[in-house]
């Protein structure tokens, strides 16, 4: 049985103990005179043989030295370990043991610049390894983890089988989860519960690693759970303070639009947060961490600016990069700390597109047609060269016209539409391509109802039309498209007079609602189809009989910003690039019915490296092991070595060391980063803390008030006594 | 209405500047309890009448009797001869301790109780005598019968010092040898010195046909010795000291203590001695008390 502190830096306080006899040797020699005269009696008594002091005296001294002594102990906390423990023990006096190792994975475990791969996660693991070795033939052994992603709980539970433990410990690795008590505590009943229904009588000894270091830690809750207060309990703690502490980590980088035309500029948005426990200041004031955010666009540094991040907040910082060229523009923004690479810098792309081609299919009677004109004005600042390169074409044209060229195709003046012009629009969205639907006066509601049903859309045109004066309902400007009349209310969107349109259901979950009528329907919606997107107005743009108008949207002033603006937004808005964002060492799946030809697809990755994959089936698969390093990866076609080395690219895909996004690991870097030898065994510095129950505090704390109690007694019957002998 | 023994409490006495004061005070005290008592005029009362014979004093004739019954009678009157007391108080230095709990010191305490009972020897015409000594007689004042002898003791008294060696046999001793006469000698004093010596001279007093009374007085912590620490204990009486833990060694001090006043109440018992024990933070009421008594028995 060995005794052990929580806190035995406590112990120091017993030097205490030398004060009362200290105070006794001082006050030995510093003896106070005093004139007497009755001295002959004092003669007589020396005459005799020496008198012993006072046995009370001696007591009140031994007391009085034993009191710090106690209180110095009870500080300390002590336990009481019947088997060794702690992160150098062995198990010697074990018999048979059920070993429950406790691992806490969470983030701050987990690696940091500085500890040169000997993360806490990994020292504990060492450590862990070195207990499994030393314990005894016939001890079971149980595997508890908490906060790493995944596995969790009670991954092994209570086997003799050595080998596979040791296994399992090593392949653990730090997560971005929470360490907490209550699910170590099921676990741990749960492991303990399982060698009691196998009828195993075994001691139980719990050793958890861990930091402690998250806010619902309670040494009481995991001492003292009911049931469990036979167990022994061990506890190894990690010193964390000679650690560089927590890292700041850029956790997301994005844009609200994917791609603009040259000239213009895109807002890119960095967010920076605390990857780990945030260290309280003095006086638990919260220190905010200091860093530079860095953007580089297309290869050049172009930004830096300081940031602050408070605690465990998120510090968010916006760019306004310049879109100057056509293509992928790589865009990265990193911060100056010294964390793992991953933490350091995230990509995004962005692309650039000389002018938007708009392709509009007028199959109305109007001339001009007003939806050209409108657009046909959009010019870029300081250049003659239009933003919009429009193209007109007759509906019947649409099923063999070339749309590849195309980004926003608007369809006005059409009454209804075919199966083949529905199948082409159809794959015109689903590679991406834009859509704006105007559905009009003449609009054959079953065609146009297909029409949207095969995009997915999730929207019902009901039958009738609505009459009456209407007017636009903004939704309070929260779309996007429509956000620059938000400030400008002159600017007459809410005052245009709308006289019929087709009311509609939307049903889809994924519609938005741009605008709505005052009356509650949509007036414009959007949703997404394949990799496109689709606008949709329920009155139309542009009036087939303008002797009988639907609305005075043409004439009204707000009409050119308003169809600027959508054409706009359709153009460079979100891009459902989900799937174009993987990580280092993961696999990316590409859809390769995105690419019109069948020559093989060429991946250039960030270092120069090209892959060739052949495209299979409907999908490209871009293996884990072609992507080492983050960055950018260009997809684009085969060209051969008589085309130039570079592909023309389709897709930039970005290829993360995605550490600090919470929702996911970054399996390889962790990976990496743990394979590495720890530079030196400091887990032995850890501290162990034993308990057998609290019989020791206990018996500390009644020894302590005996104490008390015996020098109260023995300060005052000193006098008592001495009075009592006098009378 | 002041009781007798607030006026003898000594922490009162402690209060009042100069021995007169507090003399007057004391006997204020003592006579507001005692105004009826018939202790008082016990020198003066009368005995029985006589034949008249040549030579009587004729100022002793009893005249109303030789009208009743025309025959001369004298009037006889219990020894109308004066007491002569001397007092015998020690001023060695050992007499000027006083412990933290007393207020007055010994020889402060034992001034006290010497100017009470001079003052009321002298009240009832007795002669009245002081010597201070310490290890011999120091000043002595002859015995006289008039109320300047108690101004002179006063003022005695109050210009002595303790100081000096106790010696108190040979003092004693030295005293008996110049005094003829029998009288009543009140001694007063802490005693302190060899036991068998302070008692062979007591004895020898009471041997020589004085009538002795002894006050013994002691402090406070002369008789609990309730020191705790370490202390030094520097003799009064000489360049002596003894440093050691004084609550260790206070077993054997009291031993010692207790033993040599029972010497002293053993030798005074079988000398007719009378012996009052005094501790200094005590009332007088119990030396005067006692002092009365004494004179009442003889």
């Amino acid at each position: 049985m060995n005794l052990l502190f929580a806190q035995p830096w406590m112990l120091l306080w017993a030097v205490a103990a030398l004060i009362p006899l200290i105070l006794y040797l001082l006050r030995k020699r510093t003896a106070r005179t005093v004139q007497w005269g009755a001295i002959q009696f004092l003669q007589t008594a020396s005459r005799g043989p020496a008198p012993r002091p006072p046995w009370r005296r001696l007591l009140l001294l031994l007391t009085r030295i034993a009191i710090p002594v106690v209180v110095a102990l009870a500080a300390a906390t002590p336990g009481c370990l019947q088997t060794s423990g702690g992160a150098a023990g062995n198990f010697a006096d074990s018999v048979a043991t059920h070993h429950i190792f406790v691992f806490d994975l969470s983030g701050s475990m987990g690696p940091r610049a500085g500890d040169h791969g000997a993360s806490p996660a990994r020292q504990s693991i060492e450590a862990a390894l070195q207990q499994l070795s030393a314990a005894q033939q016939g001890d079971l052994f149980s595997v508890i983890t908490c906060g790493a992603a995944a596995p969790t709980g009670l991954v092994v539970a209570a086997t003799a089988d050595r080998e596979r433990a040791s296994n399992v410990m090593r392949n653990l690795q730090a997560g971005y989860g929470t360490f907490r008590t209550q699910t170590v505590m099921n676990a741990v009943a749960q492991s303990i519960d399982q060698t009691s229904q196998r009828g195993l009588n075994v001691d139980h000894q719990i050793i958890i690693y861990s930091d402690f270091a998250v806010a619902d830690w309670s040494d009481e809750d995991f001492l003292s759970p009911a049931g469990l207060d036979e167990i022994t309990k061990t506890c190894a703690l990690v010193d964390r303070s000679a650690e560089p502490g927590p890292n700041l980590a850029i956790s997301d980088l994005r844009t609200s639009a994917g791609r603009s035309t040259v000239g213009q500029s895109i807002i890119v948005e960095a967010s920076v947060r605390v990857l780990g426990q945030a260290s309280p200041g003095p006086d638990n004031t919260v220190v905010p961490r200091k860093t530079n955010v860095e953007l580089i666009v297309d290869g050049v540094l172009v930004a830096r600016r300081p940031l602050n991040v408070i605690g465990s907040e998120i510090g968010t910082i916006s760019f306004d990069v310049p879109v100057d060229r056509n293509g992928s523009i790589p865009v990265t923004a990193r911060i100056d700390d010294s964390g793992l690479l991953a933490d350091d810098q995230r990509h995004l792309v962005i692309v650039g597109q000389a002018a938007i081609q708009v392709l509009v299919v007028d199959g109305g009677n109007q001339s001009p047609n007003p939806l050209i004109t409108a657009l046909s004005g959009t010019d870029k600042q300081g250049s003659d060269k239009p933003v919009v390169e429009l193209a007109t074409i007759e509906p019947s044209q649409l099923a063999t016209a070339r749309l590849d060229r195309a980004d926003v195709i608007t369809l006005t003046g059409m009454s209804s539409i075919d199966e083949s012009q529905r199948k082409t629009l159809v794959e015109f969205t689903r590679r991406g391509g834009r859509l704006l639907i105007s559905l009009g006066e003449i609009a054959e509601r079953a065609t146009w109802q297909a029409l949207l049903d095969d995009l997915g859309a999730g929207v019902e045109i009901t039958d009738g039309i609505q009459q009456g004066d209407f007017g636009f309902d903004p939704l309070e400007f929260e779309h996007p498209a429509i956000g620059a009349f938000r400030d400008f209310p002159d600017a007459g969107l809410l005052d245009v007079p709308i006289y019929r349109y087709h009311p509609t259901v939307l049903t889809g979950p994924e519609i938005d609602r741009i605008l709505n009528y005052d009356d509650g329907h949509a007036a414009i919606a959007t949703f997404a189809a394949g990799q496109g997107r689709v606008a949709l107005t329920t009155t139309p743009l542009v009036a087939a009989d303008p002797d009988s108008p639907w609305n005075n949207l043409p004439a009204w002033w707000s009409y050119v910003p308003l169809v600027n603006e959508l054409v706009f937004w359709l153009f460079a808005g979100e891009d459902s690039d989900a799937n174009r964002t993987s990580l280092v060492g993961q696999g990316l799946v590409v859809d390769a019915s995105e690419f019109p030809f069948s020559q093989r697809i060429e991946i250039r990755h960030s270092n120069g490296d090209v892959n060739f994959v052949s495209p299979n089936a409907d999908t490209i698969f871009v293996e884990p092991h072609q992507v080492v390093e983050p960055g950018f990866v260009e997809i684009g076609a085969d060209q051969g070595e008589t085309a130039g080395a570079s592909p023309a690219p389709l897709f930039a895909f970005n290829f993360d060391l995605q550490e600090s996004d919470t929702q996911s690991v970054d399996v390889g870097a962790l990976q990496s980063r743990l394979n590495q030898e720890p530079a030196s065994s400091d887990f032995g510095q850890a501290k162990s803390i034993g308990y057998r129950d609290r019989w020791p505090l206990q018996l500390c704390l009644a020894m302590l008030l005996m104490l008390l109690v015996v020098e109260w007694a023995l300060a005052s019957r000193t006098v008592i006594a001495v009075r009592k002998e006098a009378s | 209405m002041t009781s007798t023994t607030s006026f003898l409490d000594p922490r009162t006495l402690a209060d009042l500047e100069g021995l007169a004061l507090r003399t007057r005070y004391i006997i204020e005290g003592l006579l507001t309890g005692t105004h009826r008592s018939a202790h008082l005029g016990y020198s003066t009362e009368f005995s029985q009448h006589r034949p008249y014979v040549p030579g009587d004093e004729l100022r002793h004739v009893d005249w109303k009797a030789l009208g009743r019954t025309d025959r001369l009678y004298v009037k006889q009157f219990h020894d109308e001869t004066n007491l002569t007391c001397t007092f015998l108080l020690d001023a060695s230095a050992s007499m000027s301790y006083r412990g933290a709990r007393s207020p007055l010191s010994k020889f402060e305490y034992a001034s006290c109780l010497v100017m009470s009972l001079a003052w009321l020897l002298r009240h009832q015409g007795d002669a009245i005598s002081l010597t201070t000594f310490s290890d011999k007689p120091l000043r002595i004042l002859p015995p006289a019968a008039n109320d300047a002898r108690l101004a002179e003791m006063i003022e005695l008294i109050e210009s002595t010092i303790p100081a000096g060696p106790s010696v108190i046999d040979v003092a004693l001793r030295t005293w008996a040898s110049g005094v003829g006469r029998r009288q009543l000698v009140v001694v007063v004093s802490d005693l302190f010195g060899d036991a068998g010596k302070v008692t062979h001279v007591l004895g020898d007093l009471d041997r020589f046909g004085h009538e002795v009374i002894v006050f013994q007085l002691c402090d406070r912590d002369e008789v609990e010795f309730p020191f705790e620490q370490h202390t030094c204990f520097a003799d009064l009486e000489s360049p002596e000291s003894m440093s050691l833990d004084a609550e260790s060694w206070r077993e054997a001090y009291l031993h010692a203590f207790n033993e040599f006043n029972q010497q002293i109440r053993l030798a005074c018992r079988q000398s007719s001695i009378d012996l009052c024990q005094l501790i200094t933070d005590e009332p007088l009421a119990a030396a005067l008390g006692n002092f009365l008594t004494t004179r009442i028995r003889t």
